[in-house]
């Protein structure tokens, strides 16, 4: 929810910024730093650095900029914390929270730890394990007087982590994941803090354009230590974090700070002279009234530079740019606004002379790799004009010589060139296909491919321990089918998975849907769910089920191509025909000589070339027709009476309707 | 089994899903997904809710077919096992049934046809789980409210950021290069479907069941053609049938219309009085008659 917003004393318009209690802090801190993890025996490290408590403030609408203020500050008062006691204050929240009965509450030390973390998080790249570095940086933080020495009380950071570890596996049996304590830190307190971070502030400008260009593939859950040991990004990384990267024995220490890192991410992109950007998603807006939009992922305002004025871009907003852009990013990536101000600045990168827009839920956007679908194209490209020309779209927007407007185009047709930005937009690796029950649970026989859309060279592919083969970009793996648990390894763990095989399905939900023909908006839906409309006047279909309605009678079948004649119950009748075989019949092989008379409220039916009558109803027949009675008297009284299904009756019914035929005047 | 037939398979094992769920089982199958629910809809294999973007299955469904020798078609869903399961039970000598091949169809999924002596299908569709249904393409469309604006538009206007062509009512093609403020029949290419709108007298509707906009738009011209001779009701491409109508022609045989050239389908074993009936569901269209 935003913040509310109000006159301030002055006059102007502010925000009215909430602070946060200790009690807050901890449950924000908790799930941004430490939030319920989708699988088990996940490691985690508490992580806590300015990017973490920037993206804590923004989800409660705090000022971003001094949050790391207010939550020492926070800290501070409820622990006493001053020059003189230190942290001292945390000992008895410590000795409590190991008293109290389990399942324990957060940990009421919890926020004064990420504290202590952070002030390590804010190390430079020398200072590796470095008290004279870290303790200035907890001083500043807290408020505390320069002073030389340990900070008072800061021994019992150890025993508080070990704390927190043990609550999170024991207490929330890991659901926000274990806490990894590094044991082999050479200064046992200020190590314990550094131990929780492995990233510098550098690093993390390095791991966001890292997570930009890699976020399909870190969302599939690519290992994430692999990818950035894969990744050019690395060699940008401080001294302190490549030599970490390359250390066997630290990997689960990484993994874990580069998941906590790219949690709290806020999806910008650092620009090479300082401050940040954000990726701009163009939108087109088709003729009659065309336009070029542009949007970004950005939770706060972007101040966005057009020509000779500046426009805001709200969160979750657009800005309409001139058709120009689209001249200007042909040859290179255009910034627009100030990287520096405090929501940074719009990035469009560099999209060359054909810009491809796919049909999506908020309308045409743009795609660098287009996954299917019906494609509009902005392109000056003259060859792609003149191929096309039949898909031309007319469009009125000034200031676009040169460009032209193609509709419906398929992407295999159109053979695009590798796009121009290294983004990815798919995951390096994932199964796709199958035809799925559930996530990763798919139906025998009909199981998912592995595909690769971005290796840098083969990769082994191993299911259920054994190797079946290797994998490169563009290619698909079929996968067993068979039914049971399969589990897939690419790269020697680059990727896990496991996918489920089995026989039959859920099977719930038939009939769930249904047409309400009662209803007024019948015409106006198609099928909802059974019981939305008026129960009281249910007249539905649901496939070929119709509801509220008596059944209908059921005709009478025929094999002798002899007429017959039908009586009904009100006394009326009528002779029927075989008629000759409707030609879709033999289509489809039904070549039976049967034929049905409309069992339209038949009584009796009359078969006078085999001598026979059937009853087909109890029911007494009304007063006869004279052309009904002339059949039952031409029928005469010799006849075989049978049933329905053909079963001997005895005639005195037949008998009983000729007597009445005799009385009908003629 | 043909790619429809297994997509009818899977949406019977899951029983009911979401549009996204249909679109990438169509996907591995190479089916293209909005036809596919199109045919499935008009066998009364399955039904959809375009509001909540959800599919699900019908119950498993013995469907008299009218002129058709005294046989039924196995409509709704169709688990793996029930196949095997009716196999079983035609066998038993209880029942006077005859459970014919399955026979295959371009566009959808195989026709599964029981031959029976009608006495016995109560108690051969209680043994079966199957439900019951005599003549239900008939009954379809005599319940299905006729055709009107009121009944089947609402007021809306088309949204911007999505492409619309018109529609011309004397080819049917669509447009894009013409005035926004055409009257006629407009379709917007939105993003899971087209959708279809109306401008008339100045005002805009959405027909959200874009089959009808054809049928209200264009009244006058003639998309339907009847043949006597060979009981086929004859529809434009550019113009199909509303579901339920077009269920309703389905069921006639139970089988998905064939392709009649050039840009036409025909549905099969139509009577005269059903072809009538359709005709005044869809509001008293023009049609014509053919020999």
């Amino acid at each position: 929810m935003p913040p509310p917003v109000v006159e301030g004393s002055t006059g102007t318009i502010g925000i009215a910024r909430p602070k946060l209690g200790l009690g807050e802090w901890n449950a924000l801190l908790l799930d941004v730093l430490l939030p319920e993890q989708g699988r088990p025996g996940v490691h985690v490290l508490l992580s806590c650095d300015d990017e973490a408590v920037h993206r804590a403030a923004l989800q409660r609408g705090l000022d971003p900029d001094t949050a790391a203020d207010q939550l020492a500050e926070a800290v501070r008062v409820a622990h006493r914390i001053d020059a003189r006691h230190g942290l001292e204050g945390l000992h008895q929240p410590l000795e409590n929270f190991k008293r109290y009965p389990r399942p324990r509450p957060t940990p009421w030390f919890f926020s004064a730890l990420c504290v202590c973390v952070l002030a390590a998080s804010r190390m430079g790249e020398g200072d590796v394990d470095s008290a004279r570095a870290y303790y200035p940086r907890l001083r500043k933080l807290l408020g505390l007087p320069p002073e030389r020495g340990e900070v008072p009380g800061i021994r019992c950071v150890p025993e508080l982590l070990q704390a927190l570890g043990e609550w999170l596996s024991d207490d929330l049996q890991g659901r926000r994941g274990h806490l990894l304590i590094p044991a082999d830190v050479r200064l046992p307190y200020v190590g314990a803090c550094v131990g929780q971070t492995v990233f510098r502030g550098s690093d993390r400008r390095v791991l966001s354009r890292f997570f930009a260009d890699r976020r399909p593939s870190l969302e599939a859950q690519l290992d994430p230590l692999r990818l950035l040991r894969g990744s050019s990004h690395r060699h940008r990384l401080t001294g302190h974090a490549q030599a970490m990267l390359e250390d066997p024995a630290l990997e689960d220490r990484l993994r874990a700070a580069i998941e906590a890192a790219y949690r709290t991410w806020d999806g910008s992109v650092p620009a090479d002279a300082g401050g940040r950007t954000w990726l701009a998603r163009l939108q087109l807006v088709p003729p009659p009234r065309p336009s070029l939009l542009a949007g970004c992922a950005s939770r706060e305002p972007v101040r966005v530079q057009l020509h000779d004025h500046v426009e805001v871009l709200p969160p979750d907003g657009t800005v309409e740019l001139p058709w120009s852009v689209l001249d200007r990013v042909v040859h290179e990536g255009l910034t627009l606004g100030d990287p520096m101000e405090v929501g940074g600045a719009l990035r469009i990168p560099q999209l060359g002379p054909t810009i491809v827009f796919q049909s999506m839920e908020e309308g045409l956007l743009h795609v660098p790799r287009p996954s299917g679908g019906r494609l509009w194209v902005l392109t000056r490209d003259p060859a792609l004009q003149r191929r096309f020309a039949g898909h031309r779209v007319p469009l009125l927007g000034p200031g676009l010589s040169g460009w032209c407007l193609l509709r419906d185009l398929d992407a295999h047709d159109l053979g695009l060139a590798e796009p121009y930005e290294s983004t990815e937009t798919i995951a390096a690796l994932g199964l796709e296909g199958g035809l799925a029950l559930d996530v990763r649970t798919y139906l025998s026989g009909e199981p998912p491919s592995l595909v690769a859309h971005g290796l840098d060279e083969r990769a082994a592919v191993v299911v259920d321990g054994h190797q079946v083969g290797g994998i490169g970009v563009g290619d698909r793996l079929p996968l067993p089918g068979d039914q049971g648990v399969h589990e897939v390894v690419v790269a020697e763990g680059l990727w896990r998975c496991q996918y489920t095989v089995v026989d039959r399905g859920p099977r719930q939900g038939y009939g769930s849907l249904d047409h309400d023909l009662a209803s007024p908006a019948c015409l106006r839906s198609g099928a909802r769910p059974v019981g939305s409309g008026d129960d009281k006047a249910h007249l539905a279909v649901c496939g070929t089920v119709v509801s509220g309605l008596p059944p209908e009678r059921l005709p009478i079948m025929r094999r002798s191509p002899a007429p017959v004649i039908v009586i009904r119950a009100d006394g009326t009748c009528d002779r029927y025909t075989r008629p000759s075989p409707p030609p879709w019949l033999t289509e489809v092989g039904l070549d039976s000589p049967r034929w049905e008379v409309p069992d339209d409220n038949a009584c009796w039916l009359i078969c006078p070339e085999q001598r026979e009558v059937r009853r087909l109803d109890e029911r007494p027949v009304q007063t006869l027709t004279a052309t009904a009675a002339r059949h039952v008297l031409d029928t005469g009284r010799e006849v075989r009476v049978r049933d329905r299904r053909g079963a001997r009756l005895s005639v005195d019914g037949w008998q009983a309707l000729v007597d009445r035929a005799e009385r009908v005047p003629q | 089994m043909s790619a429809y037939d297994r997509l009818l398979t899977w949406a019977s094992e899951l029983g009911t899903g979401s549009w996204r769920q249909w679109k990438g089982a169509c996907d591995h199958l190479g089916l293209e997904p909005t036809e596919s629910a199109r045919n499935l809809s008009a066998l009364g294999h399955a039904e959809f809710d375009w509001i909540d973007n959800r599919f699900a299955r019908a119950p498993p469904t013995a469907a008299f077919i009218p002129r058709s020798s005294g046989s039924v078609i196995v409509t709704g869903a169709r688990p793996r096992s029930l196949r095997r399961e009716l196999e079983r039970v035609c066998e038993d000598e209880r029942f006077d049934v005859y459970f014919h091949p399955p026979v295959g169809q371009q566009r959808g999924p195989e026709t599964w046809l029981i031959e029976a002596e009608l006495a016995d299908l109560d108690a051969f569709c209680a043994e079966t789980g199957l439900r019951f249904e005599i003549d239900p393409g008939r009954r379809i469309l005599e319940l299905t409210p006729r055709l009107t604006l009121a009944a089947a538009a609402e007021p809306d206007q088309p949204r911007e950021r999505f492409p619309r062509a018109w529609i011309d009512p004397d080819t049917l093609l669509e447009h894009y290069d013409v005035p926004p403020d055409r009257e006629g029949l407009w379709m917007v290419r939105e993003w899971r479907r087209d959708e279809a709108f109306l401008l008339h007298d100045g005002r805009w509707y959405r027909v959200p069941v874009r089959e009808h906009g054809v049928y209200l738009a264009y009244p006058h011209r003639p998309v339907l053609a009847y043949q006597r001779s060979r009981q086929r009701l004859l529809v434009s491409d550019a113009a199909p049938l509303p579901p339920l109508v077009a269920r309703g022609a389905t069921l006639q045989s139970g089988r998905l219309p064939l392709p009649c050239p050039p840009r036409r389908h025909a549905y099969v074993n139509v009577s005269r009085d059903v072809f009538e009936l359709i005709v005044d569901r869809l509001g008293g269209v023009n049609v014509t008659l053919e020999d």
